[in-house]
């Protein structure tokens, strides 16, 4: 039992695959907003100045990407050990697995459509067909039923109750 | 008009009662609506209601107002998506306790606390209004920059585990916060030239994308959802359970009402400190925070309904409104001949009792109003997550629409969603980010006017030592910050120690 609880502690301890790349979102964040605040500083360095406080909280997120870096250097990720090519596609495989990845770009594809000037109410619900019925496969009839009912309820309520306009 | 006669208008007026009573309703299911907010609807119902009676147009307003800010409570719960801003705490243990099944008590203890909080706030408004407005009018801008200071606090009880990696995700959402055109100067920063980022990024559509599409993408691992069957036998919490956390309750109530009246901070703030506060002073709860505590539930939605009573203060005393929908009231309200200020209580005191009457029944109406239904809307928990998770995308992308009518923002909310999604699975929480983005604007004008009004860091920072708000708020501050820490914690087991043998 005590073997068992050591064990899963020491699973704790490890980092998720990919532990040790997620302080680069981190740091390319605080460089392009140190970079971009230094310029806008220079144009008003006071300490009031609108490049100030950016400047400030930018750099704080440097510093602090770093000392998470360094001590996530000590920590082992779930990955460790595991030869180069078998890292990236497990890597890969626990950062988007096959549904949320498929789901991910639907709903990119769903904005496109929007941003295309395709209309609300005729994307909305083939989207949610589409995905439904990708999510629930086997189950037309009912994936049409919730279709109908969602993309009616939020016609009414923001179009018609409170005259919203929809994209 | 006697104080009684003034404070009995609404019960003797039956189109009042029957605009305040509607507006609640409306607004109970507008809040819980994501995209659609308090502010919104309120707006849209000053146009409205122009042709009508001042008191009738008040009560309809005060009704939505009331109705929206406990509202946003159950898309919180339910979806992971908060309604309004002031519910994003209310979601830290509302979702997971939905996970678990317990939606309907989570809904059924989060109105009666928003009422008995409310309540108290309004019974601020009533008692308290003239010495509130004055110490809200004594805040300076530094103060406000450490009440905002105070407000990230909070991370140590979000950041995961690790102080760190919250004050990482809350310099992002700051960051986040700043692009756009700046408040002070109207220089435009970090907008990469792009027209669209000029007014920059709504908080909503952060919220949204951070809470709720990352949620979906998060749970969507494998395709064999089980389906969280909801315990609906409970709904109404059993008294002693009321009575268990009273304490709580208006001890976070009071943060609401003093929050709720300092102009700009508001109920998101309010319920933010509320949650903190319960954090750090609740020993042994039974469940962890974050995993469906139910104090987590009690303190963020006591203080943000309290901080509706709260927001009138300064609004009906000094003509400054306390918050966004309290700046539209007041607008209609001078548009129907009225002025709120200081002279409002001297010339028409009448309208201040109708208007702490009118909240006070709202408040109450929020009971019925509240627990019925609760059933429906527990049920939507129990749609199969492979219907409600695209259903959530639809809202989303709605919500996110609507808060500007920019597909545009469609966009940022899929972008927020992808970065919440990764911060999860990289074992980093996304709430440090949604306070960064909440709370960066009222750092940094705050702190950029400090230095302005005291010319200069030094006279800013002289300024904490110089007056007593500013002093008892860094004094605060300090003890928050040093009783967090390893030492402090070793420095009392070993003071207890002592004192026990």
């Amino acid at each position: 039992m005590n073997e068992k609880k050591n064990i899963d502690s020491k699973s704790e301890e490890k980092l998720p695959p990919g532990g040790h790349t997620s302080s680069l979102l981190f740091l390319a964040i605080g460089v392009i907003f140190f970079v971009q605040s230094l310029q806008l500083y220079q144009k008003d360095p006071s300490p009031s100045g609108s490049g100030t406080f950016p400047m400030i909280i930018s750099g704080l997120l440097i510093v602090l990407t770093v000392i998470d870096f360094l001590q996530k250097l000590k920590k082992k990720t779930e990955v460790s050990g595991l030869p180069a090519g078998e890292k990236l596609s497990v890597t890969l495989k626990y950062l988007f697995p096959k549904d949320s990845l498929v789901f991910l770009l639907m709903s990119i594809a769903f904005y496109l459509t929007l941003e295309f000037g395709v209309s609300f109410m005729i994307a909305s619900p083939i989207f949610l067909l589409i995905s439904m019925c990708y999510l629930i496969p086997h189950s037309f009839v009912k994936n049409l039923i919730y279709t109908v009912v969602s993309c009616a309820a939020i016609y009414v309520i923001f179009t018609m109750l409170f005259k919203v306009s929809l994209p | 008009m006697s104080i009684i006669s003034a404070l009995l208008t609404p019960f003797t007026d039956p189109l009042m009662l029957l605009a305040l009573s509607l507006g609640t309703f409306a607004g109970v299911y507008v809040g819980a609506i994501p995209g659609l907010t308090g502010t919104m609807a309120v707006s849209l119902l000053v146009s409205l209601t122009f042709g009508w009676s001042t008191h009738v147009s008040l009560a309809a307003m005060i009704g939505v107002y009331v109705g929206a800010v406990f509202g946003g409570s159950r898309s919180a719960i339910l979806l992971n998506i908060p309604g309004a801003p002031a519910a994003v705490a209310t979601g830290f243990d509302g979702y997971p306790m939905a996970q678990k099944g317990k939606a309907a008590q989570a809904l059924g203890i989060t109105t009666t606390m928003s009422v008995v909080g409310g309540v108290f706030g309004v019974l601020c408004l009533a008692i308290f209004t003239p010495v509130v407005s004055k110490v809200a009018l004594n805040f300076s801008p530094m103060d406000y920059f450490m009440l905002g200071v105070m407000g990230l606090m909070m991370i140590g009880a979000l950041g995961g585990g690790s102080m760190i990696r919250g004050l990482m995700g809350a310099c992002v959402g700051i960051l986040l916060g700043r692009i756009g055109s700046d408040n002070l100067t109207g220089v435009l920063r970090f907008t990469l030239g792009m027209n669209e980022l000029k007014a920059g990024i709504p908080s909503v559509v952060a919220m949204i994308g951070l809470y709720g599409f990352s949620e979906a993408l998060m749970q969507l691992k494998d395709k064999n959802f089980g389906v969280v069957k909801q315990d609906l036998s409970r709904i109404v919490p059993h008294f002693s359970e009321v009575k268990k956390h009273l304490g709580l309750t208006l001890r976070c109530s009071s943060i609401g009402t003093l929050i709720g009246a300092l102009p700009g901070a508001g109920g998101t703030v309010a319920a933010l400190l509320a949650y903190d506060h319960a954090k750090r002073t609740t020993k042994n709860p039974e469940v962890p925070f974050g995993e469906g505590a139910v104090e987590g539930l009690v303190a963020p939605e006591s203080s943000n309904n309290a901080a509706v009573g709260g927001a009138f203060i300064p609004m009906l005393t000094l003509g400054v409104p306390g918050d966004a929908v309290t700046a539209i009231i007041m607008s209609a309200l001078v548009v129907h001949g009225m002025n709120p200020g200081p002279l409002l209580m001297k010339n028409s005191s009448d309208l201040f009792y109708i208007v702490v009457s009118l909240c006070l029944l709202a408040n109450v109406l929020l009971l019925p109003f509240g627990l019925t239904g609760i059933k429906i809307f527990a049920k939507f928990v129990e749609i199969p997550k492979g219907r409600l998770f695209p259903i959530i995308v639809i809202l989303a992308v709605t919500g996110a629409y609507v808060t500007n009518n920019m597909t545009f923002h469609i966009a940022w909310m899929l972008i927020f969603g992808f970065l919440g999604y990764l911060l999860k699975k990289w074992k980093y929480s996304a709430s440090p980010l949604v306070l960064g983005i909440v709370l960066g604007s009222m750092l940094e004008t705050n702190m950029r006017n400090a230095i302005i009004s005291f010319r200069g860091v030094g006279g800013a920072i002289a300024s904490v030592f110089t007056r007593p708000i500013s002093l008892v708020l860094f004094l605060v501050i300090l003890y928050t910050m040093i009783n967090r820490t390893v030492l402090w914690k070793k420095f009392m087991s070993l003071f207890k120690r002592q004192k026990n043998s």
